[in-house]
């Protein structure tokens, strides 16, 4: 019987940029940690820790210096750019700070974004799987509304359902309440979880606030690029 | 820290879109600026020209149809210099290459002349030579030292016109050697007609010019002046004339006759009526008449003079048909006393066919047969004819009725009258538009000419000073060439326009991406008039600075500018040089008026912002689309119906109107639906945004709900591109094909096959060809400047055309675009001789661009004439024709022109109907090749006129076109707005799997809906206001529009492209970072 794969495993990720006068500023350092379907993890840092950094790099958005990140048994970084968009697209779901709805669309419409790139037929599709997820997150009578009709903790919860649309994998949550007050961010996280179990995705919240990564299944600080509790 | 350095500061930060705005200024202060720079270089030029025209000339007189004595210029005893000239018309044949050139000035000249060019200097014209001015050298491809052959137009004192003038010998022909070809310095532009367009000149010595056309001593122009100082009026000049001039000079004779009397005639047979009334108190008239036939029952004398006098023979109290005859006739015809003898005798009827009329009188005295040959008037061909059958008069004579008794009369009597009538009667017979009697007698011998003289007054017989230079110099200064530069303004309005939007949209765009920093500046105590001011004040330094590069822009496009004009855009302005001249005006007002201009966009721009509240500013984007859909998409729907239900109506008026006014209701409808088009694709992209949507299934779906993102920026974008498509669309349809519809008796051809103009008077109607049976309408020329577009002086009295109205009305030829009230049933070219019974003026119609253009005048307008005996008389414009081949003239009715200008003689032009028009244009050119007829087809003369027209046209769209461009620039200075105000939700689209050029490919889609739409709705708007020019007369340039408008997206294309592209560059998943 062989070892079980992880959906997840970052690998000693390691990232630096240039500085200002040229100087190498390292972000991460060797940051490793797996994760499987089903599961949450809380990442703390202080700003400037390199949380967002790290997100990237899992979501495919930036690559590694060194290290790798692995997601379903196959490492992001051997996949040329289209690939990796197929990818974002398929298996991964973002939820950011900014909600980034487009205003000139419908709630609805802003959850079919995703839909959209494979295509008119997976768009229709779609359309069904949208209309019950938002009926799930509250937002069943809100399907026709514009994001500036909505609360901040609406759009946020609208931009969950967007990350959900195309059924990752991975759900990847960068700060996601940053923008809300506690008692939203409380039922934004809890809704997070919610999904995360009942569709059976991987979650990795970036966050501030310990007493939301508290409610994770796992919780790893990050700080000067590294975990300070080793590998998660 | 102060405002200033706030200020300093800001514009240095913000300078790439400071930049943008710079420029858009600059662009536009160029475009203006270079606009009235053009008209300055255009005005220059031609009062240049005008100047090189007249040189140091300031009063002329100018007596076509007339000669007085060369000598008079020096008895004059004015202060400046007097040149007399001889100016015939002719045309010149290089006899080796082939080429000619009709329309050519032949001038009789003499050192005098010279001394009046404008750089005076010794011109020697050898008595065997001829000089000619470059333009016809180069038209006949001549050189120093080649031989040239001119026919030159012969005066004839009686005019050719009159009934017993002869048209035999009316040219001469001489064979000159080029001994000097002269520029405009020389004075080889002289001329007397307002005109930019060089004549073709030939000098020859006055005096060898005489002899040759029998005009020895003779002249038919006085020059006068000294230049810009010459204080010579023309109250002094003329004021010389009635006190130096002489019996000769108003072509009079006298001479004594029987029983110590004294005789006046004159070389013009007939006695001028000035001179006549002048006279007849004091003086017995005659009038001696050639009569064809003297009849009594079968028995018949031909060819006889008869005199009408009340002097002896005729007793006082006879009656009015009272004939004394010699007993010659009564032996002749068997009459006696009691008897009734009937005279038959020419007269000249329409279109100077002579017409033989009869009257019949009853003989009351029968006389003894005596010599009055003196009362013969000098008929040529007849008066010095040594024998009858050397009679060679103007009219056909039948040689085989004379007989030898007849002969022997006149070998005995010569023109003694055989028969005598009253004066009244004979004037009423035989009097003409040149006079009633041909002698007076005075009763004594001691008559002296100046005795005669002191009555007349010689601006009566067309001896009378004009202020040529004045003339020449207001001409520019009311011309085209005047207002050259406001025209081109018009040309280049759209592309100021686009450049002064995009200015706008550029500091829209700055203040927009500092809202915040003026929302904060609000909160930080800053009152609004503060931050207005500091925004201000940035935009006054902006709008100044694109000004001041504007100059130099205005200078650099105005170069290109007159290249245009003088090489591709030539028919414009008919010149081919003009030199950049900037007058300080120009560069000043311009400089200022793009200045004030820009800062006022500025300004409404600042107002708008300023006024938002702080808030608002600070969290200027959070929303990312207008405000308000619903509400503002109201006032679109007004609009859009108001404008729709406007273009309707306009529409329906259609069928009602004819004309003009459904021309004017086809272009109000596409105007109406342009704007409509613009407010419903407003009210589209408002409702789309408001009310709930189907689910997105596309990218291009989702462009198109993009598109609704910022509905004031995408329908400004549409704006833009629908009204530069729909004024360069529309201009364009205007542009008219002279070849289409060209035998439509309704175009501006008349329907007519060929055009065909002489140089030299043709005096018949050219009905020669049995074989094509063609037939032609033959039309004098009057004096008058041409006021058709080819001119860019304004012409103070259009040259008028006589024409026979009813052979117009047969052929119902042209269209008539408005007229005065007419008879029912009566066609509008009967005006020009029923006109208006409530106003004594001459009647006349002109073809719509010159009236407009050339004149500035309406219907029902009166132009002020002088008739050809310094009478004044009024000229009423009571029809207005479309564009045609008559442009540039008034055409008045033949019958008042002859009323007006009795001396007139032949025509010299043609209007021909043919079946087979080569061969009739080949054959009558090789027939009337002496009086220089050139015939072309009618469509090559309309053409002529239409290329300035559709010059105009073209730079308008040329210029439209740029605009256009400009307005892709705009629209992808919007794609970029849009994109940095968007890189968030763009980023976005990244992180869930766009890829870039995925990303690249919703932008374009998104933006080209704008550019399609806005392009759709100019070119429907415009069709549908062009319709009426594209059914008739014009054929819209499908090509070139196809072309442009092409161009136009390719360019709006690729500017989003573009804009995409630079505006996706860079890290943008940045911007998904929260901070």
């Amino acid at each position: 019987m062989g070892q079980a794969v992880n959906l997840l495993s970052v690998e000693n990720v390691t990232r630096q940029y240039d500085d200002v006068g040229g100087e190498a500023l390292p972000v991460l350092r060797g940051v490793s940690f797996t994760l499987d379907a089903g599961q949450s993890l809380a990442i703390l840092g202080a700003s400037g820790s390199g949380k967002s950094t790290l997100l990237n790099i899992v979501g495919g958005l930036d690559l590694p210096d060194a290290g790798r990140v692995v997601l379903d048994g196959h490492t992001l970084a051997e996949h040329d750019a289209e690939a990796l968009a197929r990818v974002r697209n398929e298996q991964v779901g973002f939820v950011f700070q900014l909600h980034h709805l487009l205003p000139q669309c419908t709630v609805l419409e802003n959850v079919l974004v995703p839909a959209l790139v494979r295509g008119r037929a997976a768009a229709d599709a779609a359309v069904a799987r949208a209309q019950q997820l938002l009926e799930q997150v509250g937002l069943a009578e809100r399907l026709s509304h514009r994001p500036a009709q909505l609360s901040g903790g609406e759009r946020q919860r609208v931009a969950v359902v967007r990350a959900l649309i195309n059924e990752p994998k991975l759900l990847l949550a960068d700060e996601p309440t940053g923008a809300l007050d506690h008692a939203h961010a409380v039922q934004l996280v809890e809704l997070l979880l919610e999904l995360v179990v009942e569709q059976n995705v991987a979650l990795v919240m970036v966050t501030h606030a310990a007493d939301l990564a508290a409610r994770c299944d796992r919780v790893c600080h990050l700080r000067g690029g590294a975990f300070v509790d080793g590998a998660a | 820290m102060n405002r200033f350095s706030l200020m300093r500061s800001s514009l240095r930060h913000y300078w790439r879109t400071n930049a943008g705005v710079l420029l858009g200024a600059a662009v536009a202060s160029a475009i203006l600026i270079g606009a009235l720079v053009v008209g300055d270089s255009v005005r220059h030029r031609v009062a240049a020209l005008a100047l090189s025209r007249v040189g140091q000339t300031s009063v002329a007189l100018h007596t076509p149809g007339r000669l007085f004595r060369a000598a008079l210029a020096d008895e004059l005893q004015l202060d400046e210099s007097v040149a007399p000239v001889l100016m015939l018309a002719g045309n010149a044949k290089h006899p080796d290459r082939g080429a000619r050139a009709n329309g050519v000035q032949v001038l009789g000249v003499d050192e005098r002349f010279w001394q009046l060019a404008p750089r005076p200097a010794a011109v020697g014209v050898p008595a065997d030579g001829v000089v000619i001015n470059g333009v016809l050298a180069e038209q006949l491809g001549a050189h120093v030292g080649d031989t040239v052959l001119l026919r030159i137009d012969k005066p004839s004192a009686l005019p050719r016109d009159a009934a017993l003038a002869t048209t035999d010998d009316a040219t001469v022909a001489v064979r000159v050697r080029v001994s000097r070809i002269i520029g405009d310095a020389r004075f080889g532009r002289f001329g007397m007609s307002p005109t930019q367009r060089p004549p073709y000149n030939a000098y020859l010595p006055i005096e060898a010019l005489g002899e040759l056309v029998d005009a020895p001593s003779r002249a038919n122009t006085l020059l006068a002046g000294g230049g810009e100082a010459s204080k010579m009026t023309i109250d002094t000049a003329n004021a010389a004339v009635a006190e130096h001039w002489r019996l000769a000079d108003a072509e009079l004779q006298m001479r004594p006759a029987p029983n110590g009397t004294t005789e006046l005639r004159s070389s013009r047979v007939f006695i001028d009526p000035a001179v006549a009334d002048a006279v007849r108190d004091r003086a017995e008239g005659v009038v001696t008449y050639f009569v064809n036939t003297l009849q009594h029952g079968e028995r018949a004398t031909p060819y006889s003079m008869v005199a009408a006098t009340d002097g002896d023979p005729m007793p006082e109290g006879a009656p009015d048909d009272a004939i004394i005859i010699t007993d010659w006739l009564a032996d002749d015809l068997q009459v006696k006393v009691g008897g009734r003898v009937t005279l038959r005798y020419w007269v000249l009827g329409p279109m100077r066919q002579l017409v033989e009329r009869s009257a019949e009188f009853e003989v009351v005295a029968i006389v003894p047969q005596r010599d009055a040959r003196h009362l013969m008037p000098d008929l040529p061909g007849l008066h010095d004819a040594g024998h009858c059958r050397d009679w060679r008069p103007g009219f056909g004579i039948d040689h085989d009725r004379i007989r030898d008794k007849d002969e022997a009369y006149w070998n005995d009597y010569r023109g003694s009258p055989k028969a005598y009538i009253k004066l009244a009667k004979g004037r009423e017979l035989w009097a003409n538009r040149f006079g009633a009697e041909t002698s007076f007698f005075f009763d004594r011998a001691d008559v002296r000419g100046s005795e005669i003289l002191a009555g007349v007054d010689p601006a009566a017989l067309g001896l009378a000073f004009q202020p040529l230079r004045a003339q020449a110099l207001q001409a520019t200064k009311r011309g085209t060439a005047s207002y050259f530069g406001y025209l081109f303004i018009g040309f280049s309005f759209f592309l100021i326009v686009a450049a002064l939007l995009l200015t706008a949209m550029l500091f829209v765009f700055n203040v927009e991406q500092r809202a915040g920093q003026v929302g904060t500046l609000l909160a930080l105590g800053f009152t609004p008039r503060r931050v207005r001011r500091l925004l201000l004040g940035e935009g006054v330094v902006l709008a100044g600075a694109g000004s001041l590069i504007g100059v130099v822009g205005g200078l650099a496009y105005t170069k290109v500018v007159l290249v245009g004009l003088t090489t591709v855009w030539h028919d414009a302005v008919g010149l081919s040089r003009v030199q950049l001249v900037a007058s300080p005006a120009s560069l000043v007002g311009g400089a200022l008026g793009s200045f004030v201009v820009a800062l006022l966009v500025i300004v409404w721009v600042v107002r708008k912002q300023a006024a938002q509240p702080a808030p608002q500013l600070m969290a200027a984007g959070a929303s990312g689309v207008d405000a308000a859909p619903s509400r503002r998409a109201l006032g679109s729907i007004v609009t859009a119906s108001v404008c729709g239900l406007a273009a309707l109506g306009l529409l329906m008026a259609v069928a009602f109107t004819e004309g003009g006014a459904q021309a004017g209701a086809f272009f109000g409808a596409g105007a109406a639906l342009l704007a409509c088009g613009v407010s419903r694709v407003a009210v589209w992209l408002r409702r789309s945004i408001a009310r709930p949507a189907t689910a997105l299934n596309s990218l291009a779906q989702l462009g198109w709900r993009s598109t609704q993102r910022r509905v004031g920026r995408s329908v400004a974008v549409v704006a833009l591109l629908a009204c530069g498509t729909f004024l360069v669309v529309a201009v364009g349809a205007n542009r008219h094909d002279a070849s289409h519809n060209a035998y439509d008796r309704a175009s501006g051809t008349g329907g007519f096959a060929l055009y065909a103009s002489s140089t030299l008077p043709i005096y018949d109607d050219l009905r020669y060809d049995e074989v094509t049976h063609h037939r032609a309408v033959p039309l004098r020329v009057g004096p008058g400047d041409d006021a058709s577009c080819l001119n860019l002086t304004r012409a103070g009295k259009p040259r008028l055309l006589a024409v026979d109205h009813e052979a117009l009305a047969q052929r119902k030829a042209f269209t008539f675009v408005d007229h005065l009230e007419l008879p029912e049933g009566a066609h509008p070219w009967a005006l020009l001789a029923d006109g208006d019974s409530n106003d004594d003026a001459v009647p006349a119609v002109a073809d719509q661009p010159t009236l407009v253009w050339g004149l500035g005048k309406k219907l029902g307008d009166v132009i002020g004439y002088t008739d050809e005996r310094g009478r004044t008389f009024r000229v009423k414009i009571v029809g207005i024709i479309g564009s045609s081949i008559l442009q540039g003239h008034l055409l008045i009715d033949e019958r008042a022109f002859l009323d007006v200008y009795p001396s007139a003689s032949g025509y010299t032009m043609f209007l021909i109907d043919t079946d087979a028009p080569q061969h009739d244009a080949e054959l009558l050119s090789r027939e009337y090749e002496d009086e220089g007829l050139e015939v072309q087809p009618v469509s090559r003369r309309l053409a002529q006129f239409l290329a300035v027209e559709n010059t105009y046209l073209s730079i308008f769209q040329a210029l439209g076109g740029l605009g256009l461009m400009l307005g892709t620039v705009g629209l992808g200075i919007v794609v970029g707005r849009n994109i940095l105000e968007r890189r968030g939700e763009l980023a976005l689209l990244r992180a869930v799997g766009y890829t870039p050029a995925a990303v690249r490919r919703l932008l374009v889609i998104e933006h080209v809906w704008l550019l399609a739409i806005g392009i759709a709705v100019g070119l429907v708007a415009a069709l549908v206001a062009v319709a009426p020019a594209i059914r008739h007369s014009a054929e819209l340039p499908t090509g070139s529009l196809a072309v442009l408008l092409a161009s136009v997206f390719a360019s709006g294309l690729l500017f989003i492209v573009l804009a995409a592209r630079l505006a996706l560059r860079g890290p943008l998943l940045d911007a998904l970072r929260s901070e």
